[in-house]
């Protein structure tokens, strides 16, 4: 038997400023050279429990009951610094975990920390570099790379410093699937050369493509699950547990199929059960066909002849684009396609170079936007950016809301009943009186869009509205946004989430090379192996089940 | 944890905040009408800096941000004024100190105490400090450098006494003691 | 990163000097500048900075709306000092040549040549911080700062600065145009106060994130050990060659010199008057 490479022994933690505690008679072993894979919704203590393994949190900051045992040694009581030598950490935030000015600088940084001579230090960035594929990159900065690249060079810093146990807290969040899947074969390859890999990670469909050992599930603190893989999916709690079932595995579950009869559920590549596929199939020919031309309202939304050039590089040329109303479209493209680029233009972040951009006012009557101020512009299209910090000032979620109503002169009465019931719609109604920074970050997520969504613009522009959420409070944006999709708002998000794409959007349209590609259904998207690739997604798991199992096609409405 | 000198959340608070300080400096200046003069609210973002960390975090904001944003927007540093903006958030934070403003919620004492130790500090760094070394340093005419100052410090204290304050009062009431807060019906 | 200075990559012999050896140069003409007040020393010194940045193979044309705004600046104070001190020249050389008008704000050659001297004070340091500025890399510039005995911890401070002023950058202005569509413009039209309501919008917004941004990045940051010893090394650092030697002897010599001046001319005034 593999010796224990971590062990959390009856471990119950509260911290000094709560009355509960966050973690509670934790018990759990995870041995050497395993990958262990932890799962739960925020709040249920996954943070904490990588922050005792790490040492970011210590008996220092709370109250910590139990022990936990690296390698079968006690830690309690040692330096916290010296955990990091048995211990390395991967932060999901791919840019604030970047600290040096270069590629090098940054693998540098723990030797130089330690005070390595230069000699020393420079032959170890060059090995490590070697073996992670990145000397080219060495004296480049973080702003010309990729979030891939970004957690490459993370990997190399930390394992500069040879710590055999890994931990990476949500590695993928801000990768796009192609780029997610790379990474993990990073971690793969590491994980046959010895290391123990453990893993917090909410996008559970594409961690399994690589296979995990151990899978851990928190819930409210305490752990509720510790078991393999194939158990955890057909666990009967699984869908208390809040998590994201992987799309083979819904597909399996709604067509009625007993989970109980599969053998190798956790494996994409060989689930299987008896009969299966004619289960499938029956199932699919049930399925209400999708219109194929679905019946939106009139345009809300077109742009034509767009062009933008950044310096000498051409990033637009000659876009044409158009959204109409109650749509939902999925802007996708890999990184630097541009897309980004668009929506701001679209928007009226950025000056229009080239092209003409015209809304649906409220009478249906198209307005011009290219020379509206940005607060005009701002009432027939709305953006929404990644980050709600640049939105959200700290004043009460209501007024954080009002301000923009306040602003247009609108009466308080009618502000008071509109800003309510917006509240209400998006789940957000009891923390009206809140200061916004207190909320979650799921809920000032949905706080931005509400801020925007109130001036009522024809279309509403989303960067990456799900990124960083995990699967509950995702659900709760995008079934809000659902809503208001269904009052005839157009909705563009520009994502790389699957599960957005496939089950929230009407349709897709993707960038490549700064061309616009025309406007498909995603499930033709998701059939396009060429398009997958130069949009950086991949197949979504679903379909590499059907086709495996021969039943691609036997949908219904194929465009 | 009480260590000497700089703690690494230190570090990176002066990295960072000194990256705010210059980007608010040279992008939020909004002009008085009178020449010369305007109201900055990198000032107030020193003031809650030099609050939330300790005076020398403070002091080392001011110095980077301020000599670097001379830098590379003028290619040369003014020291005098680098120096009194160190000083001002120095002296600020240690008068500042005593008044315990994290814990708790904001009242009227401590609003005045916020308020008048940045006076304080704006007078000592703007009408003392200042002036002086654009004597020692640029030989120059000391009414004029005077004037300058006492316009400073004009500015400086409205600006930080309507800004800084709100600035506080909200960061209080977001990051502040949240046992209060209940979801309502 | 258009609105700023940084480091140009060019193949020049001030580039190949090392961080610390030229931020000891800088540190040492920068003192020389401002202990004397000796014309002949100053025009000495700007010419040998100007011929430094000249070496450098610095383009005039990414410096010179800098240079021109730096001109401009200097003029303007220098009518500020003529308009609130017209005899300080005067008193300062205890002569007077008057040259032009009469009464109060007679133009006197003291006056002219103090003036003057001002706007050398002002005016040395600009090619002797560009050809310092332009021709270090930042990280070399860190450890060149820990070298000469600043604490790493500030050094590295200073580094992240820089690490991360084109994030900020980025998020200032979104942040910006974020407000703006909500109705929180902070452009010309504006009014005071509504300006005053935008820009503390603003100040707050970045506020909160960088609060956070600190957290994580201090996280990251004690992950990897730093601050666990009392010394750290730098990668950028680099060991110290001829041209650095040289260029600390100029450095020493000018130093020397500006304080042999104070001696000679009996105070850190020269006076061609006498």
């Amino acid at each position: 038997m593999a010796d224990s490479a971590l062990q959390f022994d009856n471990v119950t933690f509260c911290y000094e400023t709560q009355a509960e505690p966050t973690l509670k008679n934790i018990n759990f072993t995870i041995s050497t050279g395993s990958k262990t894979l932890v799962l739960g919704p925020s709040g249920s203590g996954k943070s904490t429990l990588i922050s005792l393994i790490n040492a970011l949190v210590t008996e220092e900051n709370g109250d910590l009951s139990g022990r936990v045992l690296i390698n079968g040694v006690d830690q309690t009581g040692k330096d916290p610094f010296d955990r990091s030598l048995l211990v390395g950490t991967i932060l999901q935030d791919t840019d604030r975990q970047f600290v040096g000015l270069t590629v090098a600088e940054d693998i540098a940084f723990v030797l130089e920390n330690e005070g390595e001579p230069l000699a020393k230090l420079r032959q170890a960035v060059k090995d490590v570099a070697e073996r992670f594929g990145l000397t080219e990159l060495l004296p480049l900065g973080p702003n010309v790379l990729s979030g891939g690249q970004k957690q490459r060079v993370a990997l190399a810093g930390v394992l500069v410093g040879d710590s055999p146990i890994l931990v990476l807290d949500e590695p993928l969040a801000s990768l796009d699937p192609k780029a997610g899947q790379s990474l993990l074969e990073t971690i793969d390859q590491l994980h046959r050369e010895g290391i123990t890999i453990i893993m917090v990670e909410h996008r559970i469909d594409e961690v399994l493509r690589h296979g995990v050992d151990q899978v851990l599930v928190l819930e409210d603190g305490e752990l509720v699950f510790d078991g393999s893989a194939n158990d955890l999916l057909v666990q009967p709690d699984f869908h208390d547990w809040q998590l994201a079932q992987p799309a083979y595995v819904s597909l399996i579950e709604k067509s009625g199929y007993a989970l109980d009869d599969l053998t190798d559920i956790a494996n994409i590549a060989k689930v299987d059960g008896p009969k299966l596929a004619v289960k499938l199939s029956d199932f699919l020919e049930t399925q209400p066909a999708a219109t194929a031309a679905e019946n939106f309202g009139s345009t809300a939304l077109e742009a034509t002849g767009i062009a933008y050039q950044y310096g000498n590089r051409q990033i637009l040329t000659d876009v044409d684009f158009s959204v109409q109303k109650k749509e939902w479209l999925a802007l996708i493209g890999e990184n630097g396609s541009g897309k980004s680029t668009l929506a701001r233009l679209l928007a009226g972040f950025l000056p229009l170079q080239k092209g003409l951009v015209k809304a649906d006012d409220k009478d249906e009557k198209a307005v011009e936007l290219n020379d509206l101020p940005l607060a005009e512009h701002a009432q027939y299209v709305g953006y929404v950016s990644q980050n709600p910090n640049e939105m959200l000032i700290g004043l009460s979620v209501f007024e954080e809301v009002a301000a923009g109503l306040r602003l247009r002169d609108v009466s308080e009465e009618v502000i008071d009943e509109k800003v309510l019931a917006a509240l209400k719609e998006a789940n957000l109604y009891p923390y009206r009186n809140w200061p916004s920074q207190a909320l979650s970050f799921g809920q000032k997520r949905r706080l931005s869009v509400l801020a925007v969504a109130i001036l009522e613009p024809s279309v509403l522009i989303l960067d990456e509205p799900t990124a960083g959420q995990d699967d509950i409070s995702a659900k709760g944006l995008l079934t809000y946004l659902q809503s208001l999709r269904d009052k005839g708002l157009a909705l563009v998000t520009v994502t790389h989430d699957m599960a957005l794409i496939e089950n929230w959007a009407d349709r897709v349209a993707s960038l490549v090379n700064g061309q616009l590609t025309r406007q498909i259904s995603p499930k033709t998207l998701f059939e396009s192996a060429d398009l997958l690739s130069e949009t950086s997604l991949i197949q979504p798991s679903d379909q590499v089940l059907l086709e495996r199992l021969g039943l691609k096609g036997k949908e219904r409405g194929h465009e | 944890m009480k260590k000497k000198g700089l703690s690494t959340k230190d570090v990176v608070a002066i990295g960072i905040g000194a990256a705010v300080f210059l980007i608010l400096f040279k992008f939020v200046a909004i002009p008085t009408g009178i020449p010369n003069t305007q109201v900055n609210v990198a000032q107030s973002w020193l003031s809650l800096i030099s609050i939330l960390f300790s005076p020398m975090v403070g002091f080392f904001v001011a110095i980077l941000g301020h000599s670097l944003n001379d830098a590379i927007s003028y290619g040369s540093i003014w020291w005098s004024w680098v120096i009194a903006d160190g000083c001002y958030a120095f002296i600020f934070a240690l008068l500042v100190k005593r008044a315990h403003l994290l814990k708790g919620a904001l009242n009227f004492w401590k609003v005045a105490w916020f308020n008048i130790s940045q006076l304080i500090a704006n007078l000592i760094a703007w009408l003392l400090i200042a002036p002086t070394l654009d004597i020692v340093i640029y030989a120059e005419p000391a009414n004029k450098v005077y004037l300058q100052g006492g316009l400073s410090v004009i500015v400086n204290v409205i600006s930080t006494g309507i800004i800084g304050t709100t600035l506080l009062s909200l960061y209080l009431k977001n990051k502040g003691q949240q046992t209060l807060l209940r979801k309502e019906d | 990163m258009n609105d700023f200075l940084g480091y140009q990559e060019r193949d020049s012999f001030i580039h190949k000097m090392n961080g610390t050896s030229k931020l000891i140069v800088f540190i040492l003409l920068t003192v020389a500048g401002i202990l004397s007040f000796d014309m002949r020393f100053l025009i000495g010194l700007t010419v040998f900075s100007a011929l430094v940045l000249y070496f450098s193979k610095i383009s005039w044309k990414s410096i010179r709306v800098l240079v021109y705004l730096t001109v401009i600046f200097a003029v303007l104070n220098l009518l500020l000092i003529y308009v609130f001190a017209p005899h300080y020249g005067v008193e300062l050389y205890h002569s007077k040549t008057v040259l032009l008008g009469s009464g109060y704000y007679a133009l006197t050659s003291q006056q002219i040549f103090y003036e003057l001297l001002v706007l050398l004070k002002y005016c040395f340091s600009v090619p002797l911080s560009l050809a310092f500025l332009l021709t270090t890399q930042p990280s070399q510039l860190a450890a060149g700062l820990n070298k000469v005995g600043v604490s790493y911890k500030v050094a590295y401070a200073f580094s992240l600065t820089l690490r991360y002023l084109p994030t900020i950058q980025d998020e200032f202005q979104t942040t910006r145009k974020v407000q703006e569509a909500r109705g929180f413009a902070l452009g010309k039209k504006a009014s005071l106060g509504k300006k005053l309501v935008a820009s503390t919008r603003l100040l707050l917004a970045l506020a909160f994130s960088t609060l956070e941004k600190v957290e994580t990045i201090s996280e990251a940051m004690a992950l990897r050990r730093f601050g666990k010893k009392k010394k750290r090394t730098w990668y950028y650092a680099q060991s110290w060659h001829l041209a650095d030697w040289i260029g600390l002897l100029f450095g020493i010599a000018l130093l020397a010199l500006a304080i042999l001046l104070v001696s000679v001319d009996g105070g850190r005034f020269w006076n061609p008057f006498a």
